[in-house]
């Protein structure tokens, strides 16, 4: 390439070397891992020694014979129908309470919003695990009201209490519907009042629809994010008891370190990968009858 | 030609002080270890001692408790990331299953004196293949902890020795009187790590799993044992698994434990001072004699008593010579010795020992626990026995007999069943 051809080449993809940290970060930690566990998928590996090709056999042992496979999807499934819908409409909740003009409002936007900065942090958990104990805070609390103690660890209870964990952090999602609040024209409520459209008939013709491609976008971050639910499971409760909260994350994690069959985890990854997959296209695909986007909604 | 000879002397002197130069460069190693506050504070008081006797080597340490301790280490163990010297639990002997790779320390004897060790515990617990993994850092007793007023106090008679029957009638008297009071407090890795292999060497004799993955026990050994801690629960000598569970990882940090609520706590004699912490602990608990079977019944009445825990140095590391200079030094070192006492036990070496019993250095707690154990020593139990999968089969069948979904007459065979299908599986 001539020296012209190549300053002209450089002018027209300028924009590819301002991107080309965050590319080049990309395609070491994302790319290169994402397609390595492909292949380690196809081979018996335990990091420490070297790859045996199996081809598919980890993929049929997987579904022929694994026990533990389909006893975690389902409780992947459980956790993720507890915390997907759960965290999205409490979520919707608060924003609409907090969607007033007043500098309280303020104070309460940032305390809802905590929560999810700290997360579902190590140390987090390890509070869950005190809070929700036989003698812990929770069961104090409800004591109070005269309620009976509960064993929140238990089987029956174990899942919903690492779930709270999860709904907690919904003021990242609160944020955003407030912000997609925000920016309903005022002027389909003031048509909705003159023509005394009853509340909650506004809240469903008009709020949900405005809304939609907010609810969409975080109806897909809190999907992805739940299926992929790791830390509540290994710090609160180890996965237990009795299996309960042997989340599909929390397998991976049991075949890769604790097994040491990175091979058969890396199968096991991919599976999940193409479960997600299925569903995001599944919601996308189904999205254009129920979202509305003031744009049109083009890229 | 003068040009010549001074350019010669100038390379020759070069070469001379080259070695030197070389010899002083300084080096940094990564020592990694678990404990409690006492252990990190005399083990970084050994590490000072040893940068002052060897200026040249900087040793960065990388310390925390146990939970958790041993995923890292797998971790760094797979990825040949793991430090240069590094305590580990006996769990290199699971990873050399695995592929893992350690440097024979019988390569550097030169430096690592083992003169005042046992060598039946070197061949015993350190060797593998004929190759010397790794150095003990004590020598100990599983240790049982006794809070023997809380027993008084509710009328709870204590025999010379416990037997395993004798613990689940103790249990009934004392959860009776107190209800909110337990016999045991007990971890899963307690369960299936420490008292399971105990339980089968005492009734059976011999290792549990041998090094050719062959049980050395019979499904029926099993179900005995399973139906112990059935008793135990149905006795309310165990706390509901739902409280256990919260309290896996560190079963001290009960608040039961320290709260005079839990009669026993077991432990590995280096891990003594993590249990009696406190004014309270100290006060009321007593050093006894681990549990067997009544005289006559069972072939033995051993219990464990493996190393505190051992050094090693992972083949990735780059600085060998150096680690093994760290290593000589913290177990034979005089002054080594006397800066980190019984932390890790009483130590391997004779002559540290003597030095320590002779100036008072001594922690009568621990020194009583391996005074009762010693005697009472049984032989390695098998590496296979340790091995997660064969851990958390133990694991899921206790389990579901803690919560009632089955019972222990049921679970002992499958459980066989599924441990011998576990050990096919790792061949």
């Amino acid at each position: 390439m001539t020296q012209s051809k190549f300053k002209l080449f450089l002018r027209n993809n300028k924009g590819f070397l301002f991107i080309l940290p965050w590319l080049i970060g990309f395609l070491v930690f994302k790319m290169y891992p994402f397609f390595n566990s492909l292949y380690y998928s196809f081979t018996k590996y335990n990091l420490m020694k070297a790859p045996v090709w199996l081809g598919l056999g980890n993929y049929i042992r997987i579904f022929a014979k694994d026990k533990d496979f389909v006893p975690s999807l389902l409780v992947t499934l459980r956790y993720v129908i507890l915390v997907v819908p759960i965290k999205l409409l409490l979520a919707l909740l608060v924003a609409m309470l907090l969607n007033r003009t007043s500098w309280v409002m303020n104070f309460f936007r940032t305390i809802y919003y905590l929560p999810s900065i700290v997360g579902g942090s190590v140390a987090v958990a390890m509070i869950w695990r005190v809070l929700f104990s036989e003698t812990g805070v929770v069961n104090a609390f409800i004591g109070a009201f005269g309620l009976r103690a509960q064993t929140w660890l238990s089987p029956s209870l174990a899942l919903f209490t690492i779930s709270l964990l999860n709904i907690w952090t919904f003021g990242s999602t609160m944020v955003l519907f407030l912000a997609a609040l925000k920016g309903i024209p005022k002027d389909l409520y003031e048509a909705a009042a003159v023509d005394g459209v009853p509340r909650l008939t506004v809240f469903f013709r008009i709020t949900l629809p405005m809304i939609s491609s907010i609810i969409f976008f975080n109806l897909l971050m809190a999907l992805v994010n739940a299926f992929q639910e790791f830390n509540s499971a290994l710090l609160i409760t180890g996965g237990g008891p009795l299996k309960s909260t042997y989340l599909y994350g929390y397998m991976l994690y049991d075949n890769a370190f604790v097994s040491y069959k990175m091979g058969y985890a890396c199968a096991q990854s991919w599976i999940l990968f193409a479960i997600i997959l299925v569903l995001t296209i599944v919601i996308f695909k189904t999205s254009d009858k129920w979202t509305y986007y003031d744009d049109g909604g083009d890229f | 030609m003068k040009k010549f000879f001074s350019l010669l002397l100038a390379v020759v002197m070069l070469l001379a002080v080259m070695p030197a130069v070389h010899a002083e460069e300084p080096v940094t190693i990564r020592f990694s270890w678990w404990g409690d506050a006492v252990r990190h504070e005399a083990t970084l008081k050994a590490i000072e001692l040893f940068e002052q006797a060897y200026p040249n080597i900087h040793v960065e340490a990388e310390y925390g408790g146990w939970d958790g301790y041993t995923d890292k280490l797998t971790t760094q163990i797979m990825g040949g990331t793991a430090a240069d010297v590094v305590q580990d639990g006996g769990h290199f002997q699971t990873y050399i299953i695995y592929g893992a790779q350690y440097t024979d320390l019988n390569d550097y004897l030169d430096i690592i004196d083992t003169a005042h060790f046992s060598q039946s515990l070197l061949e015993s617990y350190c060797t593998v293949n004929g190759q010397l993994i790794s150095m003990p850092t004590g020598v100990q007793a599983w240790t049982t902890l006794q809070n023997t007023s809380l027993l008084e106090e509710n009328g709870v008679e204590i025999p010379q020795r416990w037997t395993w029957d004798a613990l689940v009638e103790a249990s009934r008297k004392l959860h009776e009187a107190d209800p909110e009071a337990y016999m045991l407090n007990v971890s899963m890795e307690t369960m299936t790590n420490w008292l399971f292999p105990m339980y089968i060497q005492q009734k059976v004799g011999g290792t549990v799993i041998n090094n050719n993955y062959e049980m050395e026990f019979t499904a029926e050994d099993l179900t005995a044992y399973l139906t112990w801690l059935e008793d135990m629960w149905a006795a309310n000598g165990l706390q509901g698994r739902s409280e256990q569970l919260l309290y896996d990882g560190s079963p001290l940090e009960n608040p039961k434990w320290n709260g005079g609520k839990l009669a026993i706590s077991m432990c590995s004699s280096a891990s003594y001072s993590w249990y009696v912490y406190d004014e309270y602990l100290k006060e009321h608990i007593d050093v006894v004699d681990c549990f067997s079977f009544p005289e006559g019944e069972g072939d033995n009445d051993t219990i464990v008593v493996p190393p505190a825990s051992f050094y090693n140095i992972p083949a990735a590391s780059q600085h060998k010579k150096e680690a093994a200079t760290l290593i000589n030094f913290l177990l034979n070192d005089l002054d080594a010795g006397r800066a980190q006492g019984t932390v890790r036990s009483l130590p391997a070496n004779s002559e540290v020992l003597s030095v320590l019993q002779a100036e008072n250095l001594v922690d009568a707690g621990i020194a009583r626990a391996v005074e009762l154990g010693s005697p009472r020593a049984c032989i390695n139990r098998g590496t296979p026995t340790g091995l997660n999968e064969v851990q958390n089969v133990l694991a899921d069948y206790i389990e579901q007999i803690a919560y009632g979904q089955i019972t222990a007459a049921e679970a002992g065979p499958q459980c066989y069943e599924d441990i011998q299908e576990a050990l096919e599986d790792v061949q």
